[in-house]
């Protein structure tokens, strides 16, 4: 069953990939219209129909991992984070009908394909629940608020769909700058997965000997080069190398090599990218995207914030505290992840009233879509890995 | 949970009727009446109770263990007098729970859970009387065992430890709950109201032999449009364009002509 639900999820990400393909097909395929003026171009609906085989294959790795694993597979980096990138598909597979703009299919199947990718990065072993999470509240809790990320994060698909639109990239501007800071954190994330993919295969580990933050000798593993290495680290393994500076004791070595490692694959990306067509990034992009009513693409990003904003609401706050009382004896204990949690949701409901009686709409609009889904990015990576609190299950 | 049947004051024995029977593990808190029981923490392997026992030096400096003379001290709330059938009695001096030494120096308990423990043991032989005389006084803990007064041939030595499984319980009573559900309550309904009930009209009035069409949205301005395209391919209504789709269109243009005479005017320069 767990094999399965293994197998299950590659052919659900090959699917995305075909999605994607066939949006872009869509776009950058000839135009042919019949008679009637129908397009008959079908490469839009295939790339649709993609997606929805794609989610039913998910849930069904969803469904055999549960039923593996004995609960809910939310419950680490792992389970959450692939549970985000489905959630984001299946917001999508409900969107789509109601615009039925491929444009928004050919921004949201890469992002998910990427979140899939990188939760899949971390352990993905069936781990026995603590006792705080055996109960119902655990997928009620966590898969509310799962699709409710899900779908602000199509908000977020078609606020960077408009900007690449709208923005000037002839001129230099602090905008160029800020939708290329994008592209190049969304490359860094391909640069991590594809290095740490590449050094996995290669089975490659270097072990050192160190002092850490407790003052007592160590071993670490690392699974990439190490370029930055621990305190007063020595190398034992036959792999590996002298890094090149060593880190002090009280941070962790070998995720600060990681995030090393991806800067510097998605620099090479970016700066390959950049200097090969000597243009912006997300400027290649622009010529794709001409055709896109920038109205509809700002409409469509409003209404995924509006859909998705109750959900999280119910998922991540009310959910979250009906559960906190029962378990941890208190609807509200100020831990970093409800604090984050609140200031996800006060966002958003400054995004909605700033939209709503302000009228900050299109280009504003979209900047705050993107902050938005930083700020989701940030709780789930940041203050799971890094904060230690009540939510660090990882 | 217990519920006393009969009046009395309050920790006199009285009749108990058993109200109800609930195991309270982590998300599975006991609550009644407003009150609830939560089960917040455990530790395995708690010290609970020392077992001791007294040897005596004879003449040749050789340990004899005295049989009799063994007794039990409860951690969590140790007697403090011990008095045995060949005459010995054993005074508890002192009791640290939680055993440090202060600012001050003085040695002094941070808490009553048994960490680290450590009793100040009197210790009477016989011939000695309590009252008037000074016994042996030792110092005893977790691989601790000074004597004290130095003088002396008995010693007290820790033959058993037991351990305990705890685990922690808090008691919660919050009046604010039911206000908070229904904070919660009002503002979903308000919240998915407000976010996916949409509201649209299309008004057609005729005044003059002209036709005027008008229309309200909350928020769906997407299928607002659609209505009134659906409307115009069933009536021979003029194709409607959208005021910010030719905005938009109008300074896309605008901006590429004023784009192309500046590459004219770099061009022309340069010739």
């Amino acid at each position: 069953m767990f094999e399965l639900s293994s197998t299950l999820l590659y052919i659900a990400f090959g699917l995305y990939l075909a999605s994607t393909i066939f949006f872009t097909v869509s776009i950058t395929g000839k135009k042919f219209k019949n008679k009637a003026g129908e397009e008959q171009n079908k490469a839009g609906l295939l790339g649709y129909l993609s997606a929805i085989v794609a989610l039913i294959a998910a849930i069904a790795y969803f469904i055999t991992r549960w039923m593996a694993t004995g609960h809910a597979p939310v419950s680490n980096m792992y389970e959450y984070t692939i549970a985000l990138g489905i959630a984001m598909s299946l917001a999508f597979v409900i969107m789509y009908p109601m615009y039925k703009n491929n444009y928004l299919g050919l921004f949201t199947m890469p992002v998910v394909m990427l979140i899939i990718a990188y939760g899949s990065m971390f352990p993905g072993e069936a781990q026995p629940l603590i006792p705080a999470l055996q109960t119902n509240w655990l997928f009620i809790h966590v898969i509310t608020t799962a699709i409710g990320q899900g779908i602000l994060a199509i908000g977020f698909a078609a606020g960077v769909l408009y900007l690449v639109r709208m923005i000037d990239f002839t001129k230099a501007s602090k905008k160029v700058k800020g939708i290329e800071f994008i592209m190049f954190t969304l490359l860094a994330t391909v640069a991590y997965i594809a290095i740490g993919m590449g050094f996995n295969a290669a089975g490659y580990t270097a072990t050192f000997d160190y002092v850490n933050e407790f003052g007592e000798e160590a071993a670490i593993d690392y699974y990439l080069p190490p370029l930055v290495g621990p305190n007063e680290g020595e190398l034992v393994s036959e792999q590996g190398f002298n890094p090149i500076i060593n880190m002090p004791e009280f941070v962790r070595s070998d995720d600060v090599n990681t995030v090393v490692w991806s800067i510097i694959g998605g620099l090479f990306l970016y700066g390959g990218l950049r200097f090969g067509f000597r243009k912006p990034v997300a400027g290649l992009l622009q010529p794709l995207v001409r055709n896109v009513n920038p109205q509809t693409v700002d409409e469509i990003s409003y209404r995924a914030i509006a859909i998705g904003f109750p959900v999280f609401t119910l998922g991540g706050l009310i959910f979250a505290m009906i559960w906190a009382q029962i378990a941890w004896t208190r609807f509200w204990g100020w831990d970093p992840k409800e604090v984050w949690a609140l200031i996800t949701f006060l966002f958003y409901a400054v995004y909605l009233h700033l939209r709503l009686s302000r009228g900050w709409q299109g280009e504003k609009s979209a900047w705050l879509c993107v902050i938005g889904f930083a700020l989701i990015m940030f709780n789930l990576i940041f203050v799971n890995l890094i904060i230690a609190g009540l939510h660090s299950y990882a | 949970m217990y519920k006393r049947t009969s009046a009395g004051s309050i920790g006199s024995e009285t009749e108990l009727e058993e109200v109800r029977d609930h195991a309270i593990r982590v998300n599975e808190p006991l609550t009644f009446e407003g009150i609830s029981l939560y089960q917040v923490d455990y530790r395995l392997n708690e010290l609970a109770t020392f077992t001791f026992g007294v040897e005596v030096e004879d003449e040749d400096g050789e340990a004899e263990a005295l049989e009799d003379v063994v007794f039990e001290v409860d951690l969590n709330d140790p007697e403090m007098f011990y008095e045995f059938d060949n005459g010995y009695q054993i005074e508890i001096i002192e009791y640290f729970p939680n055993f440090y030494i202060d600012d001050d120096g003085e040695p002094t308990t941070m808490n009553r859970i048994p960490d680290n423990p450590r009793i100040i043991f009197e210790l009477f032989p016989p011939d000695a009387d309590p009252a008037v005389d000074t016994g042996e006084i030792s110092l005893i803990g977790v691989q601790v065992n000074e004597a004290l007064n130095g003088e002396g041939d008995h010693t007290i030595r820790m033959l058993g430890v037991e351990m305990l499984d705890l685990t922690g319980l808090t008691i919660r009573r919050d009046h604010t709950l039911p206000i908070i559900m229904a904070g919660g309550v009002i503002f979903m309904i308000g919240l998915v109201q407000g976010s996916y009930w949409f509201h649209r009209r299309i008004w057609i009035q005729q005044k003059d032999g002209e036709f005027f069409v008008a229309g309200h949205t909350n928020k769906n301005w997407h299928t607002l449009k659609k209505d009134i395209d659906y409307l115009g391919g069933k009536v021979a209504l003029p194709e409607v364009v959208d005021q910010a789709d030719k905005e938009q269109e109008e300074k896309e243009l605008k901006e590429k002509e004023a784009r192309k005479q500046e590459e004219q005017l770099n061009e022309g320069g340069r010739k």
